[in-house]
């Protein structure tokens, strides 16, 4: 096959006997059959719980933040801007990256299906931020010139550049040593799949653990019955994440299990050791970012030991779910109120009998009676 | 087209039989039929979705049998179950996770 790229390859393939990435360019998209049906479920499952932000009221959280103490505030929106900068990233990059590798057509769209939600969530965090401050440029702005901020983004953004810059010496150049502005760049299919594979690993940690702390905070505002629209959008956005959590699972497990590519069998063995760093160092992160939420002072409910215990409990959850041993003692979960704001409904047995929250947006009810009133005296 | 399968309770199973869960030195009974989740999270057992597909409650399955009442859609392996959307068919023993 060619190392070229083509929008429509002509090659008269087989997708089913395509690996997930770097084989043929995807020609036809069809979905018909898959060669990994679970990229198909997912697709059909993400479709099933779209929202939009607007349709949650976020009027609320207005006066509950002006009357926030300034250190909450600053916990609050510390948070957002670190999701804002989680969601620029992935709203864009799973398309940069992976589109010009992937060879199945029901990964090629299941991965624009992701990329597709993320933009949904970037949006959501603008529908916040106008509601709760009288300029958001102020939160924006900050972004990139937040310390705190920045320290973070090179990590994340690091595994996909490596992968993109990659990519673009192979589809262009091929395989072999080339001099591109003087430099010596050494080109092969095997070191671009490590890329590829440590590349989802970080992606993998991204959704696994690096959301998790700000979660945490606005689930913890919401428990006390504060932020609570903000709340309600986060918990979308989380259901979605766990969502893009499975595909990248599935991607590892498949590439580690030789269910795909034989060649990825021997890269996740290779790159174990890079693996569990990758963890780790987001784990070190998540922890210092607790550090400078809670500079000012804790919230009620939360404080920085207890996040930090909770990302060492998060982090060995993840770690298990793709089959790494847990680097951080065993604990039980230091936040159990977190799994209601995490849970879906209740398994759905047949789907006359129950209702599911996919159709359960905009569910603020604004209709008011003069009855409503009655109890009032002025 | 890809045919659409709908899982059905089935009534054919044993429904309200009793079957022995063991999982390090606690042992209760749990009711088939009903997702083995049920009586593992008063027990502190870890989940999220509770639908099949965030893969938090996963666990490993040392004996017995299980039945799905809708197909898990995480990455499960030989000998790992997803309680959320599974029953027991059988007594069964879990692996000890206490910490």
């Amino acid at each position: 096959m060619s190392h070229h790229y083509s929008t429509f390859s002509r090659v008269n393939n087989n997708a089913l006997k395509e690996p997930m990435f770097l084989g043929n360019p995807v020609n036809v998209a069809r979905y018909d059959q898959q060669r990994h049906r679970i990229f198909e479920d997912l697709i059909e499952k993400q479709l099933s719980f779209f929202w939009r932000p607007e349709e949650v009221d976020v009027t609320q959280d207005r006066i509950d933040f002006n009357a926030l103490p300034e250190h909450e505030k600053h916990i609050f929106l510390s948070n957002l801007k670190y999701q804002t900068l989680l969601d620029s990233i992935q709203g864009r990059s799973p398309n940069v990256a992976l589109l010009p590798l992937v060879s199945l057509p029901e990964l090629e769209t299941w991965i624009e299906t992701w990329s597709f939600y993320e933009t949904i969530h970037s949006r959501s965090y603008t529908h916040i931020i106008r509601n709760i401050v009288a300029d958001p440029a102020t939160v924006f702005d900050d972004i990139v010139v937040n310390e705190e901020i920045l320290k973070r983004a090179g990590d994340i953004s690091g595994y996909y550049d490596d992968l993109i810059s990659a990519t673009q010496h192979y589809q262009q150049l091929g395989p072999g040593e080339h001099t591109i502005n003087g430099q010596t760049v050494s080109v092969s299919l095997r070191g671009l799949k490590k890329k590829l594979y440590l590349c989802l690993m970080s992606v993998n940690v991204l959704e696994a653990v690096r959301f998790y702390v700000s979660f945490a905070c606005s689930f913890a505002f919401a428990e006390r019955e504060k932020m609570e629209g903000n709340a309600k959008i986060i918990r979308l956005i989380a259901r979605d994440e766990q969502l893009h959590l499975v595909g990248t699972q599935h991607m590892l497990n498949l590439m580690a299990d030789g269910r795909d590519d034989p060649d990825m069998a021997e890269i996740a063995l290779e790159c174990h050791a890079d693996s569990i760093e990758i963890f780790r160092r987001a784990a070190e992160q998540e922890k210092a970012w607790a550090s400078y939420l809670f500079k000012d002072g804790s919230m009620m409910g939360l404080n920085q030991q207890i996040i930090e215990d909770y990302v060492e409990f998060i982090t060995n959850e993840r770690m298990a779910g793709i089959g790494l041993k847990p680097i951080f003692d065993k604990r039980t979960n230091p936040l159990p109120w977190m799994s209601k704001w995490l849970e879906s409904d209740a398994v759905q047995v047949a789907p006359q009998e129950v209702e599911v929250s996919s159709y359960l947006t905009n569910q603020i009810d604004n209709e008011i009676d003069h009855d409503d009133l009655a109890g009032f005296k002025l | 087209m890809r045919s659409i399968t709908t899982i059905w309770p089935d009534l054919s199973s044993n429904v309200n039989k009793r079957h022995r869960i063991n999982q390090g030195r606690d042992t209760w009974a749990h009711t088939e039929g009903e997702p083995l989740l049920a009586s593992l999270t008063p027990r502190g057992h870890y989940s999220e979705c509770r639908q099949g597909y965030c893969s938090a409650c996963k666990t490993q399955l040392l004996s017995g049998e299980v039945r799905y009442l809708t197909p898990p859609m995480a990455y499960v392996r030989r000998g790992e179950i997803l309680p959320c959307c599974c029953t027991p068919l059988t007594d069964l023993v879990l692996a000890d996770i206490t910490p």
